[in-house]
C-alpha cells in the first residue's frame, strides 16, 4: 500500500513537469508557425539596398527543377545580390497566390482562365503576362511488371480515364501492341488529386480526341474525374504508380526519368507512334501556331500535326504584372527573366528533359518581357 | 491557517481586476468560437443559397459545372474517422490502463513520454509515412488478402486501391491513439488511491479493482479523450489527402477510394481562389465539418450526463 502512496505522488509531480513541458513545447510551436507566416508574408515586400532583392514565386511542379536550377545558376554566377525562391506548389496554388499578392511571379502549365485572368489583374492593378519559358512533354507512365514497352492512342488513354476502358487486354490496347503480352488485370487510373497545370494538358488532349471526353469532363485544372485513384503533385502521381501494379498516370517527363518509371508512347495525330523527348517536344512546336499579341502569349501544343510531334506537348508559363509595384524588384525579375531566355540557358532546358523554345517564340518572349515596368 | 484567513486584510480590487482578466480571457473563446462560425456561414451562403439542401443530400461535387453535393465527403469524413476509432479506442484505453495501473512505475513513466511523443509527430510525416510505406505493404499483405479472402463481406468487396477509406481510417487510428491514450492515463490517475485500495482491501483482483474503482468513475473522462481523438480525426486534413485516392464517392467497399471534407478543402482551395461560388462552396464544406463535430460533441455530453444521472 505505501508502495502505491508514493506512486501516487511521483505521478502527480511528474504531471505537473509534463503539463510545463506540454506548454513549452506549443509555445515553441506557436512562435515557428508566427515566423513561417511572416516570413511568407514578408516575402513579397524582402530585398533591399541597391540592386540586392528577393524575388519570390511559386506554382508549376512541372517546370520546378528548370525554374529551380536558374535561380541557383543565376545568384551563383550572375548576379549574388539577388535571390529568387521559387516554391513547387502546383499550377493552381501558382495563380493564387499570385493572384493574392503573395509571390512576385506565378508559374502555370496551364494558361489562366479568363476569370482567373481578370481577378489577377484586379489585384495586381496590371496586364498580367503570359510569359512561355521552356517546352515540356507529360509522359504516360505504367506499372506493368513484364512489359517494357507500351504503345497507346488518344481515344484509349480517354476511355481508361473514363472508366470505359478497363482491362489492359482490352481489343482496343492489343491492337496498337502487336507482340507484347498483355495481362487480363484490372487497369489502375492514378491522376492528380490537386489543381495541376499537368491535368491541365491532359485533359486538353482527351477533349480534342475524344468527344465523350469533351461533353461529360472537359478541359480543367482540377476536373471531376469519372474514375481513378487521386494523388497530390507530380511526385505523388509517380509513387502511386510506381507502387501500383497495374496502374496507369501522367507525370512530366523528368519525373518519369528520374523515377526510373517506364512510359508508353502514343500515336500522334499524323498516326505514328512517338514517345516523349526533347526532340518530339520540339518537333510539336514546330508545327504549332504561334500567338503574336505579347499580352497573351498561351500557346497550345496538345495533338499537334507533324510525324515526330508528341501529342501531349506543353508550354509552361511564368506569370507576370506588366506595371511593377516595386521598381527594384521589377528590375531584377526582368534581368533574371531576359537571361534565362538566352540560348546558353534555353539549352540547358534538354538535360532535364524539357525543350526550349522556338527562336521566333524566345523573340516574341523576350520583347514581352521588355516591355514590363 | 484558518486564523491566517481571517486576518488577512481584504483585497476586493485586486480580486476584482483578476476576476475581469480571467472571464475577459474565458469570453474570447466564445467570440472566436461565434466569429468564427457566423463570418464562414455568412461567406458560405452564396453556396448554400445555389445548391439549397443538395448542398447537405447531393451526391455530386463537380466545380467545373457548379455542383455542389458535399454528401460524398461528409461520408467519408464520418467513416475514416469511425474505422479510426474503432481501431483506436479499445488499444489507447488498454494502453492507458497498463502505463497508469500494470506497468511497473519506472517503465510506465517512459512509455508515458514515448505515447507523449508520439502524439506530437506532424502529421504530413504520417502521411509521408503512409504513402511510402504503409501503401505498398497493406496493399500487398493485407488489402490484397483480405478482398481475395473476405469478399462475401461487402466491406472488404471490390478491392480498387491501396488508397482508400480503410487505409485512411488506419493512419486517422494510428494518429489518434497517443492522444486518446494519454488523457486516459491522465484520467485514471485522477482516481483517488483509497478507492483502489478499498477494492483490493476486500479482494478484489487487479482486473476487478480496475473494473470497480477505476473505470466507472473515469467514465465521462475517457468519453472525452474518445471526443478529442474523433475531433482530430474528422478534421485531419494532409495525411488523409495523401491517402484516401481523392476520389469522392459513397460506397460499402471501404477498399475503394474515397475523400473527405478536409482534405477536399485543402485539395481545391487553389482552383477555387478566382471562383466565387466555387470558394463559398468550399466554405461551406468548413462550415459543414464544423456542425459535424458540434453535433457529436453535444451528442457525447448527453450520453456522459445520462449515464452519471442513473
Amino acid at each position: 500500500m505505501t508502495s502505491q502512496a508514493r506512486t501516487g505522488g511521483d505521478v502527480s509531480k511528474s504531471s505537473h513537469r509534463r503539463a510545463g513541458r506540454t506548454a513549452a513545447v506549443a509555445g515553441a510551436l506557436g512562435i515557428a508557425l508566427l515566423a513561417a507566416a511572416c516570413s511568407s508574408s514578408g516575402g513579397s515586400s524582402g530585398g533591399s539596398g541597391s540592386g540586392a532583392a528577393t524575388i519570390n514565386g511559386a506554382g508549376s511542379t512541372f517546370a520546378a527543377p528548370m525554374y529551380q536550377q536558374w535561380a541557383g545558376e543565376y545568384n551563383s554566377k550572375v548576379n549574388k545580390n539577388v535571390q529568387i525562391n521559387y516554391q513547387a506548389i502546383g499550377s493552381g496554388g501558382g495563380i493564387s497566390e499570385f493572384t493574392q499578392g503573395i509571390v512576385d511571379f506565378g508559374a502555370t502549365d496551364a494558361p489562366m482562365s479568363a476569370n482567373e485572368q481578370s481577378a489577377a489583374q484586379s489585384s495586381q492593378g496590371s496586364t498580367v503576362l503570359h510569359l512561355p519559358m521552356i517546352l515540356g512533354a507529360v509522359a504516360i507512365i505504367y506499372n506493368l511488371p513484364g512489359v517494357s514497352k507500351l504503345t497507346l492512342d488518344g481515344p484509349a488513354l480517354a476511355s481508361i480515364y473514363l472508366g470505359k476502358i478497363t482491362k489492359w487486354n482490352d481489343p482496343a490496347i492489343k491492337k496498337l501492341n502487336p507482340g507484347v503480352t498483355l495481362p487480363s488485370a484490372a487497369i489502375q487510373p492514378v491522376q492528380r488529386a490537386d489543381s495541376s497545370g499537368t491535368s491541365y494538358v491532359v485533359t486538353s488532349y482527351f477533349s480534342a480526341i475524344s468527344p465523350a471526353w469533351a461533353s461529360q469532363v472537359g478541359v480543367s485544372k482540377a476536373p471531376s474525374w469519372p474514375t481513378g485513384t487521386g494523388a497530390t503533385g507530380s511526385s505523388g502521381v509517380a509513387a502511386a504508380v510506381s507502387q501500383t501494379k497495374d496502374s496507369i498516370g501522367y507525370v512530366e517527363l523528368g519525373y518519369a526519368t528520374s523515377g526510373k518509371i517506364p512510359f508508353a508512347s502514343l500515336m500522334n495525330a499524323s498516326g505514328k507512334a512517338v514517345a516523349p523527348s526533347t526532340t518530339s517536344v520540339e518537333a510539336a512546336a514546330a508545327g504549332a501556331t504561334l500567338p503574336t499579341d505579347i499580352t497573351a502569349l498561351k500557346l497550345n501544343l496538345v495533338n499537334q500535326p507533324g510525324a515526330g510531334a508528341y501529342p501531349l506537348s506543353t508550354a509552361t508559363y511564368i506569370l507576370v504584372a506588366q506595371a511593377q509595384k516595386d521598381a527594384n524588384k521589377g528590375k531584377a525579375l526582368k534581368a533574371w527573366l531576359l537571361w534565362s531566355l538566352k540560348s546558353p540557358q534555353q539549352a540547358e532546358s534538354t538535360k532535364l528533359n524539357y525543350a526550349p523554345l522556338p527562336t521566333a517564340l524566345d523573340k516574341l518572349v523576350v520583347s514581352a518581357v521588355n516591355s514590363v515596368k | 491557517m484558518s486564523a491566517d484567513l481571517q486576518d488577512a486584510p481584504p483585497r476586493r480590487s485586486a480580486d476584482t481586476i483578476f476576476r475581469l482578466a480571467v472571464a475577459s480571457c474565458a469570453s474570447v473563446v466564445l467570440l472566436l468560437l461565434g466569429g468564427m462560425l457566423v463570418r464562414t456561414t455568412w461567406s458560405a451562403w452564396p453556396a448554400f443559397q445555389h445548391s439549397g439542401i443538395g448542398f447537405l443530400t447531393g451526391t455530386t461535387w463537380n466545380p467545373n459545372t457548379g455542383t455542389f453535393g458535399a454528401l460524398p465527403y461528409i461520408y467519408g469524413t464520418l467513416v475514416t474517422s469511425v474505422v479510426a476509432l474503432i481501431l483506436a479506442v479499445p488499444v489507447a484505453v488498454l494502453i492507458a490502463l497498463y502505463l497508469s495501473e500494470i506497468a511497473p512505475p519506472a517503465i510506465g513513466t517512459y512509455l508515458g513520454y514515448v505515447v507523449d511523443l508520439l502524439a506530437a509527430v506532424p502529421s504530413v510525416v504520417y502521411g509521408l509515412w503512409g504513402v511510402f510505406v504503409l501503401v505498398p505493404f497493406l496493399t500487398t499483405y493485407v488489402w490484397q488478402p483480405l478482398s481475395n479472402h473476405l469478399a462475401f463481406i461487402p466491406i472488404f468487396a471490390q478491392f480498387a486501391s491501396g488508397r482508400n477509406f480503410l487505409t485512411a481510417g488506419l493512419i486517422l487510428a494510428l494518429m489518434i491513439t497517443p492522444i486518446i491514450s494519454a488523457i486516459c492515463r491522465e484520467v485514471f490517475r485522477t482516481v483517488p488511491n483509497d478507492e483502489r485500495e478499498a477494492a483490493l482491501a476486500v479482494g478484489a483482483t487487479r482486473w476487478e479493482m480496475i473494473r470497480l474503482a477505476v473505470l466507472p468513475p473515469s467514465r465521462s473522462g475517457i468519453v472525452a479523450a474518445i471526443m478529442l481523438g474523433f475531433g482530430r480525426a474528422v478534421g485531419e486534413t494532409i495525411a488523409v489527402a495523401y491517402l484516401i485516392g481523392g476520389f469522392p464517392h459513397i460506397t460499402a467497399h471501404l477498399l475503394q477510394q474515397g475523400s473527405t471534407i478536409a482534405a477536399n478543402i485543402a485539395l481545391q482551395f487553389n482552383e477555387a481562389a478566382s471562383q466565387p461560388l466555387f470558394k463559398a462552396a468550399l466554405i461551406g464544406l468548413g462550415v459543414v465539418l464544423f456542425a459535424i463535430t458540434l453535433i457529436i460533441n453535444v451528442a457525447a455530453r448527453l450520453i456522459i450526463r445520462r449515464g452519471n444521472s442513473r
